[in-house]
C-alpha cells in the first residue's frame, strides 16, 4: 500500500494526498503544469518537497520531519519515463541487464522471460534506435519492472504514441498489471485513458488534490465544481434547490426537476449539478419510452455530431437564458426518429443520474 | 616559401610610424639610451625618431622584407654584413659604439658577482649553483658575448645544465629576478638604469660588442644626417653616460 | 634536426592531455550538474587562458611557480628542484594553458545528456557512480576524445607561453615550436623547414587517427 502526502508552498505549491493499494491502479489527472509529474517524482525519489511523508507497505521512503529522504535507489521503484529514458548506447538487453545486475544473481533467464512478459521477444539484440515508440515504450516497462520494483510509476508513458498501438497497449497494461502485485500510479491528461486503465482516479490542480475516487466517481460524481471542470463534466449547470412538500426538487428556469440524492443540502441553497448526457433520454416519436414523465424539458435542437455510432445532440432548452443540454444517444435511435437540426424535441432528465455540488 | 610565411609573421610585428619621422630600427639594448639620443638630435634639427626595439635578428629579416626602416642599429656586426650581403644597405657601416656585458645577482641571490666569475665556478663545483640567465648563444650577441666570458673561464661544458636561454637580453634580465636565477650574463647599459640596479648587484665584464649603423637601401636625407649625428661629441657623451664604450 | 624538442613537446602534450582527462572531467562534470548562479562566472575563468594573451599568462606562471609562491616553496619542499624553468613547471603551466579546451566539448558533451537518463538509471538501482562509469560516461564519449585532442594539439603548438617561462633548456624546456623560432632567429631556414613539417605531419596523423578511430567507434544515437 501506498501512501503520499507532500506540501508544499515554494517554489511550486504543492498539497496533495493520495492512497493507491497493492495491485491497483491509480491515474493522476489534470491539465499541463498542475504538478503530476512532480508527484510522480517524489514518490519516486528524484524530487522532494517541502514537508510530506510517503510511506510504501510499512517502509518510510520520505518523512520532512524525521529528515528521512532514501533514494530512488533504496526504495526500489520501478519508473517509465514520458521519453522512455532508454540507455541509448545499450542494446535492448544490457538495458534490462544494467537493473537485474544491481541485485547480483544469474539472470541471463530473467531477461528473456521480463521481455517475453511485454511481448518482446526476439528484440534483446536491437538498439534503442531501430525500435519503434511502442518497442521503445515495453522495454522501458522491462527495465522498470526488472528489480521486481515496490510501486510502478509510469509518467504519461502512451503520449509519444499514436491512437492506434496506444490502443493495443491500454490492453497490454491490463493484461499484465493483473499478475503484478504492486500499486501502479500512471499519470496523464487522457481523462479517456485514466477511465479505461484505472482503478482509481485522482485529480490534481495547481498542486492540490481536489478527490480521488473511482472513475466512476469523478467522473460522473465529482465533489465539486472545480473537479467538474477539471475532469470536463459535460453539461454542467447552476440551479437552486426548492422545498416541495418536504421534498428537495432542483428548480433550473422553470422546470422543477426530482433528484433522488440530496440528503446534504437543504432548501433554498444554490448549487451546480450536472448530468450525463447519456442520461438524457429521448422521448421517441416512434416507439414510446417508459420514463416519459421522469423531468421532461422542452428544447429546440441547436446542431448534432455523429462519432463513431454515437451522436450527441445539442438543445437550446426553452424558457431559459440559452441554456445548452447535452444527449448522447446511439445514431440508429437518431435516424429512426428523423431528429433534424432546429426541431423540437423533448427528453426526460432521468433523476437518479442528477448529481448535485454545492456552490 | 616557409622563409616567406615567416617573414610575414615578423613583417607584422613593425611598429606603426608617424610621417615625417626617421624610421629607425634599434637592437633592444639602445632601449635607454635612444631617447636621449632622440631629444638630442631634435632639438639640433627639428627631426623626430621613430623606433622600433627588436632583436638584431628579427630587425634584419624585417629589412629583408621590405620594412620601412632607413637606419638599422645593430648589436651583432654578423647581421649588418648579411644586409649588405643582400644588398640592402647604402653606404659605409659606422661602428659608433661598443656594449659592454655585465654578471648581475638579484638581490635574493646567494651569488657573489666578480668578473673573472670565480664565485660562479665555485659555485657550480661545490653543487650549489641553480638557474644562470644568457641570451640565446645561436644568434643574440650578448648571449655570444656571455658564452665566450665562461669559455674563458673554462666553464662552459659544466655550467650547460645550468643554462636557462633566454629570447632577447630584455629576457635575461627578466628571468634573472625569478628567484629560482642564481645570475645573469645582461647588457650592462641595461642594468646601469637605476630601477634596475636597485634590484640587485652587478659587475662589468670585459668583453665588448660592436654596435654598428648603417643606412637602409632608399633612405632619406635625413637618416644621413642621423647617422652622422650618432658619431658627433654630443651624442658619444650620450652613449659613455648610458654604460657603451666609445672610442 | 632536434629529434629531443620533438620529445619534449610529444611528452608534455601527452602528460597534458591525459592529466586533462580527469582533472577536466571533474570541472566539466561540477558545471554540467550545477545550477546556481554562479556557474557562469567559473565557466568564464576557466576560459581565460583562451583570452588572455601568452605574455600576460606566462607573467602570471611566472609569478606563481616563484621559489616563494606556496607551488614553487612546496615543489622545492618535495624535491629540492626549482619549480620554475622545469618541464615540471611547464607540464602544469600547460594544463592551465590547455584547460579550456579540454573543459569545453567535455561540459557540452555532459550537458546533452537527457537528465531523464540519468534518473532512470538510478530508478533502475544504479549508484550515482556507477551512472557516471556505464552511463555518462560512455554517452559523453566523443565529446571527451575531441577534448583530448584538442588539448593534446593544443599543447602541441604552444609557443608564446613557452618562450616566457621556459628558459629554453635542451631536454627539458627546449619544445619544437621553440626550436623553430631558435632556427628561424639563428637564420638557418632549412632546419626551420625540416622541423615545421615534421610537426605538422606529426600532429596531423595523431589528430586524424584519433577521429577516425572515435567515428568507427560510435554506433549510437544520443536522445
Amino acid at each position: 500500500m501506498l501512501q503520499v502526502s507532500l506540501q508544499q508552498s515554494r517554489p511550486t505549491k504543492l498539497d496533495v494526498e493520495l492512497r493507491c493499494e497493492k495491485g491497483e491502479v491509480l491515474a493522476l489527472v489534470g491539465p499541463s503544469g498542475a504538478g503530476k509529474s512532480t508527484v510522480l517524482r517524489c514518490i519516486a525519489g528524484l524530487q522532494s518537497s517541502q514537508q510530506g511523508v510517503i510511506l510504501c507497505k510499512d517502509q518510510l521512503w520520505f518523512d520532512s520531519k524525521k529528515g528521512v529522504h532514501q533514494s530512488p535507489q533504496q526504495r526500489r521503484v520501478g519508473m517509465v519515463f514520458q521519453s522512455y529514458a532508454l540507455f541509448p548506447h545499450l542494446t535492448v538487453k544490457d538495458n534490462i541487464q544494467l537493473a537485474l545486475d544491481v541485485d547480483k544473481k544469474n539472470h541471463q533467464q530473467d531477461v528473456k522471460q521480463l521481455l517475453k512478459q511485454v511481448h518482446l521477444g526476439g528484440l534483446e539484440h536491437r538498439y534503442p534506435h531501430q525500435l519503434s515508440g511502442g518497442q521503445q515504450q515495453r522495454v522501458a516497462l522491462a527495465r522498470a519492472l526488472a528489480r521486481q520494483p515496490q510501486v510502478l510509476l509510469l509518467d504519461e508513458p502512451f503520449s509519444a504514441v499514436d491512437k492506434v498501438t496506444r490502443r493495443k497497449l491500454y490492453l497490454e497494461l491490463n493484461t499484465l498489471r493483473r499478475g503484478l502485485n504492486m500499486p501502479i500510479v500512471l499519470v496523464t491528461h487522457d481523462l479517456d485513458e485514466a477511465a479505461m486503465l484505472a482503478d482509481s482516479m485522482c485529480v490534481i490542480h495547481q498542486g492540490k488534490t481536489l478527490q480521488q475516487g473511482t472513475p466512476e466517481q469523478v467522473l460522473y460524481r465529482p465533489d465539486n465544481v472545480a473537479v467538474a471542470r477539471q475532469v470536463d463534466v459535460r453539461n454542467l449547470l447552476s440551479a437552486t434547490l426548492k422545498d416541495n412538500n418536504g421534498q428537495l426538487q432542483l428548480s433550473w428556469n422553470n422546470y422543477l426537476f426530482t433528484v433522488t440524492s440530496s440528503s446534504s443540502f437543504v432548501a433554498g441553497q444554490k448549487v451546480h449539478w450536472t448530468l450525463s448526457p447519456s442520461k438524457v433520454l429521448l422521448h421517441q416519436r416512434v416507439r414510446p419510452s417508459r420514463g416519459e414523465h421522469e423531468n421532461p424539458v422542452t428544447g429546440v435542437i441547436q446542431d448534432m455530431v455523429t462519432l463513431r455510432g454515437i451522436t450527441t445532440v445539442l438543445i437550446i432548452v426553452e424558457q431559459s437564458n440559452g441554456d445548452l443540454l447535452q444527449m448522447d444517444l446511439p445514431e440508429h435511435v437518431a435516424m429512426r426518429n428523423q431528429l433534424k437540426v432546429g426541431e423540437t424535441i423533448t427528453v426526460s432528465l432521468l433523476s437518479e443520474a442528477i448529481h448535485l455540488m454545492a456552490d | 616559401m616557409f622563409r616567406y610565411l615567416f617573414s610575414l609573421i615578423f613583417v607584422c610585428a613593425v611598429v606603426q610610424v608617424q610621417a615625417a619621422d626617421i624610421r629607425i630600427a634599434a637592437a633592444t639594448n639602445l632601449r635607454y639610451v635612444l631617447p636621449a639620443l632622440a631629444e638630442e638630435f631634435e632639438q639640433q634639427t627639428g627631426y623626430q625618431l621613430a623606433v622600433s626595439y627588436a632583436a638584431s635578428g628579427t630587425l634584419t629579416t624585417q629589412i629583408q622584407h621590405g620594412a620601412p626602416f632607413e637606419v638599422f642599429l645593430s648589436a651583432n656586426p654578423d647581421y649588418v654584413q648579411r644586409l649588405i650581403k643582400a644588398e640592402f644597405t647604402e653606404g659605409k657601416v659606422v661602428e659608433y659604439a661598443q656594449a659592454q656585458l655585465a654578471l648581475f645577482a638579484a638581490n635574493h641571490s646567494l651569488l657573489d658577482v666578480d668578473d673573472s666569475l670565480l664565485s660562479l665556478k665555485t659555485a657550480l663545483e661545490q653543487g650549489k649553483l641553480n638557474k644562470v640567465a644568457i641570451a640565446n648563444p645561436k644568434y643574440a650577441p650578448y648571449g655570444q658575448a656571455a658564452r665566450s666570458e665562461l669559455e674563458k673561464a673554462g666553464i662552459w661544458q659544466q655550467i650547460q645544465p645550468h643554462l636557462l636561454i633566454a629570447e632577447n637580453a630584455s629576457q635575461v634580465v627578466q628571468f634573472s629576478l625569478s628567484t629560482s636565477v642564481d645570475a645573469g650574463f645582461v647588457p650592462y647599459a641595461h642594468i646601469i638604469q637605476p630601477q634596475l640596479a636597485s634590484l640587485g648587484r652587478f659587475v662589468k665584464l670585459d668583453v665588448t660588442l660592436p654596435q654598428q649603423a648603417v643606412l637602409v637601401r632608399g633612405a632619406s636625407e635625413y637618416a644621413d644626417q642621423f647617422l652622422k649625428f650618432v658619431q658627433t661629441e654630443r651624442a658619444r657623451m650620450i652613449f659613455i653616460k648610458h654604460g657603451f664604450l666609445v672610442d | 634536426m632536434d629529434w629531443q624538442a620533438f620529445e619534449v613537446s610529444i611528452k608534455l602534450a601527452l602528460l597534458t592531455s591525459m592529466s586533462l582527462l580527469p582533472i577536466g572531467l571533474a570541472i566539466a562534470y561540477f558545471l554540467a550538474k550545477s545550477k546556481f548562479s554562479g556557474r557562469g562566472t567559473i565557466e568564464a575563468v576557466i576560459t581565460l587562458p583562451l583570452v588572455l594573451p601568452p605574455t600576460v599568462l606566462g607573467y602570471f606562471l611566472l609569478v606563481g611557480m616563484d621559489n616563494n609562491s606556496f607551488f614553487g616553496s612546496l615543489f622545492v619542499t618535495l624535491t629540492g628542484h626549482s619549480l620554475a624553468f622545469s618541464f615540471v613547471g611547464l607540464w602544469f603551466a600547460s594544463i592551465i594553458y590547455s584547460l579550456p579546451f579540454a573543459v569545453q566539448p567535455m561540459l557540452r558533451s555532459l550537458e546533452q545528456i537527457a537528465p531523464e537518463i540519468r534518473e532512470a538509471a538510478w530508478c533502475s538501482g544504479l549508484s550515482k557512480w556507477k551512472t557516471f562509469f556505464k552511463i555518462e560516461l560512455p554517452l559523453a564519449w566523443p565529446g571527451i576524445i575531441t577534448a583530448m585532442v584538442l588539448s593534446f594539439a593544443h599543447t602541441l603548438g604552444e609557443f608564446g607561453v613557452v618562450l616566457m617561462i621556459g628558459g629554453n633548456i635542451a631536454g627539458e624546456t627546449r619544445t619544437v615550436s621553440i626550436a623553430i623560432y631558435d632556427s628561424v632567429l639563428a637564420f638557418d631556414h632549412q632546419q626551420a623547414q625540416a622541423m615545421s613539417l615534421t610537426l605538422l605531419v606529426v600532429a596531423l596523423i595523431t589528430i586524424s587517427v584519433v577521429y577516425t578511430f572515435n567515428h568507427y567507434r560510435s554506433n549510437t544515437r544520443v536522445l
